[in-house]
């Protein structure tokens, strides 16, 4: 039960507050529409905040600074007088941890040289600069709190590792040069690892994502705990302007060769965004039962797409494998003519299947196996 | 809280702006008459219950009640005062209008805040006291009245937007121990909290047809989010789950503030290994006294270059401020008047418009920004007559220390003199520098 504290005294100083102009916003608002996935248009809306806050905050005072926005607009990195800055919004809840917006990438050239931490209130249409972390210290924080980075999972340090002052920040820009801050190089961890007390990733040696579930509109532990998202059920039509992920869903199944695929309206679907390296991914998988065949049967259809505004790099690679070995392998052209890669496998309903998404430099991302276990959702 | 007599006293504004207590007979009456014997600390359990079984016909236990919540609601007022009344510029007569609004008279139309607080309240999840400190501190009119002057408390719907169902998970089954069942469901409900509310938000935002506060979910909404239960339970469920957020946000702070480290110079960091040491420190002794006559000319040119950029910047796009800030900060540095005294003078209605226009801690960090490559490049060019090549990224960066620390000195003492309002005498380098430079851009705007 929920009990009331006299602690709420829940007031902060907004005296160093930057205000967003009326044109910020008008900025903001139009970047974070290009975001199809409604679950990352809030953190994307925060992001462009954010950044439009520490644009601010870098013009207000009696230095000129040299400001870009990275090409990838999305993406929350400025290029401030030959540093690279990663903005990591929080919002107006934040406790012990932040996760960084996006994931790493591994290379130290491509690394930011600073990261830099900013409240926003999307509420009064402000943004507090709150502190930063140098680029040069993120590894010794990571291993300090045994946080392995891993080629997939966003990272989440502790936000008192945000330990260099605004005012030190915009004296590094000003009288350092980048190169005096050299980020180290990350190693992939073989698994994905958050510290404890974020939230759990599931073990994958022995997790299974059910799909079973999916047809009673629940998502199992495991998909949950993975950040997957359920669709609402398929209706196949051309569509238009901006998409939710159900009908960007129902777009690539319509554009795709109708006569190949036959999806029965009882599929059911749900989708994942993930990182692999640096490259933001959506991967959908859809599933429905066969029961025509002598023994009851399943399949899945898993598809691969890029991030909003990105393409899919040739070479990119998506394999379907069951304990015996390769069911499916495809592998991404850009002369294809289509701007997904997709694959398809049948099986009996005791069979697992196990999704594998791999770029032409070896990084891969490997799913827990998906079975399709309808006792199991009784609770067995 | 314990006094007996705030069960029949009403805690009201009178009209000069003031509150008295305004001692309400009737209650005086039936509240000495009903707990002639009973203990001081069964007092409110026993009223509470007759007012909930409604046993009082007259309403007299319901009016003793207002009267004690009169008070909750004067002092959850004052604690706001004492804690940030003179940082930021309120006193209770700020306050006091929005809240004490109960004449003690029979119930008409209008609800008082006192009654509204009554009718909110449930029992089982903790003091009273503690609600009525609550719903007065989060009461929209002192939270807006509290915004316009800088200090800021988020909506519950500010923070459920912006906590992810993993991060309430980690701390409902993490923190506060709740099951895994209790868990789920809760972050179950947020999840569908985003997919309606938030998407609302951002419709509203395309549209600009939003507000700034977040305004709670309507009907329609909550039925989106949980189409099981009534609209009120799940508006109930939202504003538990963002008191828990709240209330482990503000232990987090408490505990734990943002923590800023400044790199501060250490002076046996100097020192270098290699048996070399005493020459560094000679040579190190040489540049600063290299450097201490190139600090005024570096404080000077940096000066002429920081007005120039802030008076280029304010007349692209505010240009009536810019004679406003050399004028502004002609007043403060060389004239030594108050931030307040300054205001008239330059066109604005406040201090603290005075203050967010000269920004001084920022200018100051801006010409100290400024400063540091000048002198570096002057000592370093004498640097290369004194040592290897070898040794000069290393006496470089100590250099930079040992700058920074100095001017950062220099700074201490000019900001050390804008702490103190009155009689000034303006001493610092700084100062001292600033006046003489800002004579040709105060000719300038005349």
């Amino acid at each position: 039960m929920l009990t009331l504290t006299p602690s709420a005294m829940d007031f902060h100083s907004i005296l160093d507050a930057i205000d967003l102009t009326a044109a910020d916003l008008d900025w903001v608002v139009q970047h974070s529409q290009a975001c199809v996935d409604e679950t990352l248009q809030w953190q994307g809306f925060l992001e462009n905040m954010a950044i439009r806050g520490v644009q601010q905050w870098l013009a207000a005072g009696a230095n000129t600074f040299t400001v870009n926005l990275e090409a990838k607009s999305s993406a929350s990195q400025l290029r401030v007088n030959g540093y690279r800055l990663q903005v990591v919004p929080v919002g107006s809840f934040s406790d012990h941890w932040v996760t960084l917006p996006r994931s790493l990438p591994v290379a130290p050239v491509e690394q930011p040289h600073l990261y830099i931490l900013v409240e926003v209130m999307e509420e009064t249409n402000q943004v507090l600069i709150l502190s930063g972390l140098r680029g040069d210290h993120l590894a010794g924080v990571m291993a300090q709190h045994a946080i392995a980075p891993s080629n997939e999972a966003r990272i989440t340090l502790p936000i008192n590792a945000f330990a260099t002052s605004p005012d030190q920040i915009l004296l590094y820009l000003t009288c350092l040069e980048p190169a005096a801050i050299q980020p180290q190089p990350l190693v992939l961890a073989a698994q994905p690892q958050t510290p404890d007390p974020t939230p759990q990733r599931p073990d994958l040696g022995t997790a299974l994502i059910n799909v079973s579930q999916w047809f009673n509109n629940q998502l199992d532990t495991i998909a949950e705990q993975l950040a997957w998202t359920l669709l609402p059920p398929l209706a196949p039509s051309p569509l238009r302007g901006v998409r939710t992920p159900v009908e960007e869903l129902e777009a690539i199944v319509y554009e795709l060769d109708p006569q190949r695929l036959t999806i029965p309206p009882r599929a059911r679907g749900a989708y994942q965004t993930l990182q692999l390296a640096d490259l933001p991914l959506r991967l959908y998988a859809l599933v429905w039962t066969v029961v025509e065949a002598s023994e009851p049967e399943w399949s899945l259809m898993v598809f691969v797409g890029a991030g909003e505004g990105d393409r899919l790099p040739d070479g990119l690679k998506l394999q379907i494998l069951e304990q015996d070995g390769l069911l499916a392998d495809q592998t991404f052209q850009s002369n294809m003519g289509s701007d997904v890669l997709y694959a398809q496998v049948f099986g009996r309903w005791d069979e697992a299947f196990t999704v594998n998404v791999s770029l032409p430099n070896g990084v891969s991302q490997a799913l827990p196996p998906f079975v399709y276990q309808p006792e199991t959702q009784f609770g067995a | 809280m314990s006094d007996t007599n705030r069960y029949w006293t009403l805690m009201r504004l009178e009209s000069s702006g003031k509150a008295r207590t305004q001692v309400l007979e009737m209650a005086k009456i039936w509240f000495q008459d009903a707990f002639d014997r009973v203990q001081t600390d069964q007092l409110q359990i026993q009223l509470w219950a007759i007012y909930q079984r409604q046993l009082d016909q007259p309403g007299s236990a319901q009016l003793c009640l207002r009267c004690w919540v009169s008070h909750g609601i004067y002092q959850a007022c004052v604690q706001l005062v004492q804690k940030f009344g003179q940082r930021y510029q309120f006193g209770l007569a700020d306050l006091l209008g929005y809240v004490l609004d109960d004449d003690g008279k029979p119930l008409a139309a209008y609800q008082p805040l006192t009654v509204k607080i009554l009718e909110s309240y449930d029992a089982t999840r903790g003091k009273l006291l503690s609600w009525v400190y609550k719903r007065t501190q989060s009461h929209p009119d002192i939270n807006r009245t509290l915004l316009d002057r800088g200090l800021y408390r988020a909506s519950d719907w500010a923070i459920l937007n912006d906590t992810t169902p993993a991060q309430l998970g980690r701390i409902l089954s993490g923190i506060y121990g709740w099951s895994e069942t209790e868990t789920a469901g809760q972050c179950q409900l947020l999840a569908r909290y985003h997919q309606v509310y938030r998407q609302a938000r951002l419709q509203q935002r395309l549209a600009k047809t939003t507000g700034h506060r977040c305004e709670a979910p309507n009907d329609k909404q909550l039925r989106q989010m949980d189409a099981t239960q009534s609209s009120q339970t799940v508006l109930a469920q939202l504003k538990a789950i963002a008191d828990v957020l709240r209330d482990h946000k503000v232990q987090v702070r408490q505990g734990a503030p943002f923590t800023v480290s400044m790199d501060r110079f250490d002076p046996d960091r100097l020192a270098i290994a290699d048996g070399t040491e005493s020459e560094d420190e000679n040579e190190s002794a040489r540049f600063l006294q290299g450097y201490r006559t190139q600090l005024k000319q570096c404080l000077a040119d940096s000066l002429t270059l920081g007005i120039q950029a802030k008076l280029d910047k304010f007349k692209r796009k505010q240009p009536e401020k810019a004679q406003a800030f050399v004028q502004g900060l002609s007043l403060f540095h060389c004239e030594g008047l108050s931030m307040g005294a300054i205001a008239p003078q330059i066109g604005c209605q406040t201090q603290v418009q005075v203050t967010r226009l000269l920004d001084l801690k920022r200018f100051r960090q801006d010409i100290r920004n400024q400063m540091i490559p000048c002198l570096q490049a002057t000592v370093q060019t004498q640097a290369l007559n004194y040592v290897s090549a070898d040794h000069l990224q290393t006496i470089a960066q100590q250099l930079d220390q040992v700058l920074a620390d100095d001017i950062d000195r220099v700074m201490a003492e000019a900001a050390a003199e804008a702490q103190m309002p009155k009689n000034r005498t303006s001493r610092s380098l700084f100062a001292v520098q600033l006046c003489q430079t800002i004579h040709v851009f105060l000719d300038d705007a005349a």
